[in-house]
């Protein structure tokens, strides 16, 4: 840690100057070794297209997503709860949870002020669509929840249309909701076509629709909830403390 | 020199020079940037191997190497926040002005 010394700069400057030699080396042996992959370069693309009419779907990202291999997706939005529930645990007390005496501060300029007015709705109907448009187009669960998060952290700047955070269970309920309709879904296929994950090859349509509606709430709560345990507390005015 | 290759290349020299930043930077939200570089580098890489030249239709790409990099970019965003969370924590507990709890 003390680099004051001449002595210790120079060594620093070395150990550098090797890893930089290090990466250098590394990024040549990965080029070298893609370089001669000599595998074909097909990759799954054609079983994934001749799959796709008993996937639901039309896009086949959304079918490998929310399909052929739920089982990733169900882990990744548990990825999102964890991280969810490390960062709010790790956060200040009362830092997610609007409380009840929490109140705006100065307001803002009036610039974010119609910003946050005019283009929130807007976004969430975009996240919607994004949702909905999943089915035979890029976008999905993912893209729409970022986009209704993104809705909730511009919101968040303004403190007349702040997002409400409610205490506690509603919170967690939708944290929860994305991974666990996800289970519920793969055991409930379990149950009716005997096969872990496997949907009724006549409704996979509805049932991805609804997995990736609780997904997108999830998903924009866990990154919103995030997004707020991050943020500097900044929840009362100065005239209060 | 084709699309694909300027891409893996990139993608590649990316990748290390996230892993000399992740490496040798002191600051940690430094260190943590170099990370996302490094996975935004493996993405790159993933996204242009999964390029297949139009064969008879239009150009299309791996399904399964797209939705795994959409499942990486959600992970990565979540790594990041966590680490970004843990480093503010730590910044919050060393300098020992903690906000008195209301």
């Amino acid at each position: 840690m003390d680099l004051a010394d001449g002595n210790d700069e120079r060594a620093a400057r070395a150990v550098r100057v090797v890893l930089a030699l290090g990466c250098g080396v590394v990024a040549a042996v990965l080029g070298w070794a893609l370089a001669a992959d000599g595998s074909s370069a097909a990759g799954l693309a054609t079983e994934v297209r001749a799959a796709l009419p008993r996937s639901g779907v039309e896009h086949p990202v959304t079918a490998v997503l929310l399909n052929f291999r739920a089982f990733d997706t169900m882990l990744e939005l548990a990825v999102l709860l964890v991280v969810a529930i490390a960062t709010g645990a790790t956060a200040a007390v009362g830092q997610i949870e609007t409380r009840p005496d929490e109140m705006p501060a100065a307001p803002s300029s009036p610039l974010l002020e119609s910003l946050v007015h005019d283009l929130v709705p807007f976004a969430i109907l975009v996240g919607a669509y994004l949702l909905w448009v999943g089915a035979y187009a890029p976008g999905g669960a993912f893209q729409a929840g970022a986009m209704i998060a993104a809705a909730g952290v511009l919101a968040h700047f303004s403190p007349r249309f702040r997002p409400q955070v409610p205490d506690r269970w509603p919170t967690r309920g939708i944290l929860v909701l994305g991974t666990a309709a996800f289970a519920f879904a793969a055991l409930a296929a379990l149950a009716l076509t005997g096969v872990y994950f496997a949907y009724p090859v006549a409704r996979a349509g509805a049932w991805i629709l609804a997995i990736e509606s609780a997904a997108t709430a999830s998903v924009a709560a866990a990154l919103y909830v995030t997004f707020r345990a991050i943020m500097p507390a900044d929840r009362l005015p100065d005239a209060q403390r | 020199m084709n699309g694909t290759t300027i891409f893996t290349v990139c993608g590649i020299l990316l990748f290390a020079i996230g892993l000399y930043g992740a490496l040798a930077a002191r600051p940690l939200l430094r260190r943590i940037l170099a990370a996302n570089i490094m996975g935004n580098g493996v993405f790159m890489v993933l996204v242009a191997g999964a390029y297949l030249p139009a064969d008879g239709g239009a150009a299309t790409g791996d399904p399964v190497a797209h939705a795994l990099v959409l499942t990486g970019i959600v992970v990565a965003v979540s790594a990041t926040a966590l680490g970004l969370q843990l480093v503010c924590r730590l910044h919050e507990l060393a300098s020992g002005d903690r906000e008195p709890d209301p």
